[in-house]
């Protein structure tokens, strides 16, 4: 065994290598950095911004000068997107590997009955005795880890019996929505209003003092501590998928399943343990739903992975896998919260909203499909040109 | 490496070996089974009975992951199905089977990982403008010269290779039997599997013959000819030993 002869025949060949790879640097390297897909996203959101705050003043409609206000980043923008934005983030490592997960909503549900119900004392759960009521922190945890066994259990279906993830994820969507209401005292929600240090979770504020300008004619409140725990969220699993083995692999199952087995990676184990943190993430989703609403609601998660899903495609990851960045996807949970929040202040009714976003959705595939087709046509002709 | 009377879904009785800087020929015609059993070996198949020894010692392989974890490394005929992720860069491409050595705590060293890599790709000669090109986007010759670069990371102790040559031009086919010696000079046993009879001559040292899930013959190097060796590929009579019905005819 001698392989390890290849490194001192190459190091010798340094000038070859140093010319075969320039250094990329100055603007190039910056936009290398963002990424295409994400500057486009940016411009997306930009032309989004000049529609709401100028277009629309054009037709008639008032309202939209509002955007840039405090008292609207701050109070309806940034707490609004974000549980859909922690449950797009999990869905965003799921939907790389090349799988879905429908079922974050019913998760998130179930980890807001299990929160409130640990916190209260109440409940299935609560009522076990094996958890002191009043905990905040132990409700918190309880609610995560009720998400992660959920995810457990879409990964063990997926994995061990082999069930489609669309299929799979489509049934526990109905059964953990279900075991929500189930693991509720009679099905019926669980208020925590009398916790105060839990409902801090939704409304608490934080750098309140600091010496910021005010904005849109509102003085500055601090930021929401919902929107920090999203912020943090979310750079946990960029880390995860841009730094670790874990995120490799990811991206090696989702680009090319039997390649990555014959690699040596365990694809069992890698999506067992992704489906876990997507329940999580969807968990604690849940958890900061019970301090919004004050309650622990079985339907607090309903209808939540439509808006997930459609911003992880709308971040830029590839309906086959392989492809998506948590940095699209925290883009697109902003875009489609500007486009939420433009929508409620220039008065459009919800039922205008779910539409936009039903489009938007298909949209945000028909561009990616459409992407994908142009590399694969960029890739056929690198090869035949290079023969 | 040697296995013992190795049964399968596809194969009867199997045995062969692979010494240390050997390269072993796998000819026969195609559905003889020669595939099949690189992957029963690999641990992506199962095998119903037989033992694999490597080094003296009965190895258990359940996953490819374990495979390589005992030192047999599998480059697939298949490229773009089995072999590579055309979407993720060279470098991910090359250093896939070697990440945990790589890794602290998890944490990919990514300057390690680009030096390494690195090596290997100039090594092989890859035609690429960066590491982080998409595989993809590589001519066929260069994307298995990335799949022989991820198997020379790793430095097993016998490397399977399924039609290392397959869809490729000349130039890079020259440059590949170069690297499959130099290889087995080093000390790697290679297992070839081609279904280009110049292949087989002039790179193996000895040629085993398979048909219908069998190997019908071994050869050494002087014996090998054309001739003998589609000899050994379709006498169908062998397959159908034990007594039992001939399948076809």
């Amino acid at each position: 065994m001698n392989i390890d002869k290849v490194s001192q025949e190459t190091i010798q060949q340094p000038a070859q290598e140093t010319a075969r790879r320039p250094e990329v640097t100055g603007f190039r390297k910056l936009i290398n950095m963002i990424g295409a897909d994400n500057l486009s996203l940016i411009f997306a959101l930009l032309v989004l911004i000049l529609l709401i705050t100028v277009v629309s003043g054009w037709f008639g409609m008032t309202g939209g000068d509002k955007l840039f206000s405090w008292q609207n980043l701050m109070n309806s923008l940034a707490q609004a997107i974000v549980i859909v934005g922690l449950l797009a983030i999990g869905e965003t490592i799921v939907i790389i590997a090349g799988g879905l997960d429908i079922s974050v909503g019913s998760v998130a549900s179930v980890g807001s009955v299990v929160a409130a119900s640990v916190l209260v004392g109440v409940g299935t759960v609560g009522g076990l005795g094996i958890f002191p009521p009043g905990n905040v922190y132990i409700a918190v945890l309880a609610g995560i880890l009720a998400g992660m066994i959920a995810g457990l259990i879409n990964g063990l279906i997926v994995t061990v019996l082999r069930v489609n993830p669309i299929i799979a994820t489509l049934g526990t969507l109905a059964a953990f929505a279900g075991i929500a209401f189930l693991l509720a005292p009679e099905g019926k929600p669980i208020g925590v209003l009398t916790q105060p240090e839990f409902t801090w979770l939704a409304r608490g504020r934080l750098g309140t003092g600091l010496p910021v300008p005010e904005l849109g004619g509102a003085a500055w409140t601090g930021i929401p501590v919902l929107t920090v725990i999203l912020v943090i969220v979310a750079i946990i699993f960029h880390i995860l998928m841009a730094y670790t083995d874990f995120g490799r692999a990811i991206y090696a199952i989702g680009g090319n399943e039997t390649a990555a087995r014959l690699a040596g990676i365990n694809l069992t184990r890698v999506r067992i343990h992704m489906y876990m943190l997507s329940g999580g993430v969807a968990g604690l989703a849940g958890v900061l739903l019970t301090a919004r609403t004050t309650s622990g609601n079985p339907i607090n998660g309903v209808g939540l992975e439509l808006q997930a899903i459609t911003a992880v495609f709308l971040g830029g990851a590839a309906t086959t896998g392989g492809k998506g960045t948590i940095v699209g996807t925290f883009l697109a949970v902003i875009l489609v919260g500007v486009l939420n929040n433009g929508m409620n202040l220039l008065g459009f009714n919800t039922f205008i909203q779910r539409v936009a976003l039903g489009l938007l959705l298909i949209g945000a595939v028909a561009v990616s499909q459409w992407r994908q087709a142009r590399e694969e046509r960029a890739r056929a002709r690198a090869m035949a040109a290079q023969g | 490496m040697e296995v013992k009377n190795l049964n399968s879904t596809w194969h009867r009785d199997v045995s062969f070996y692979v010494n240390a800087g050997e390269i072993v020929g796998f000819s026969g015609l195609v559905g003889a089974g020669r595939t099949e059993l690189a992957k029963v070996i690999y641990g992506e198949y199962r095998k119903k009975s037989g033992q694999i020894i490597l080094d003296g010692q009965e190895i258990t392989i359940r996953n490819p992951s374990e495979a390589i974890a005992k030192g047999i490394g599998f480059a697939p005929e298949d490229r773009k199905q089995e072999g590579l992720i055309l979407k993720r860069s060279v470098l991910e491409n090359a250093s896939m089977a070697i990440l945990k050595r790589l890794s602290r705590f998890h944490f990919i060293r990514k300057r390690l990982e680009r030096e390494t890599m690195g090596q290997y790709v100039d090594r092989l000669r890859v035609q690429t403008p960066s590491l982080d090109q998409e595989a993809g986007k590589l001519s066929g010759g260069n994307q298995q010269k990335v799949v022989l670069a991820r198997w020379l990371a790793v430095r097993p102790k016998v490397l399977i290779l399924d039609e290392p040559t397959r869809g490729i031009d000349v130039g890079a086919k020259a440059e590949i039997y170069q690297l499959i010696d130099e290889l087995a000079n080093e000390g790697l046993g290679i297992i070839l599997i081609s279904s280009e009879m110049p292949e087989i001559l002039g790179l193996a040292d000895r040629v085993y013959v398979m048909q219908n899930g069998r190997i019908t013959g071994e050869l050494s190097r002087e014996e090998a000819t054309e001739a003998s060796v589609l000899e050994l590929a379709m006498v169908d009579n062998l397959a159908v030993s034990d007594g039992e019905p001939a399948a076809a005819s």
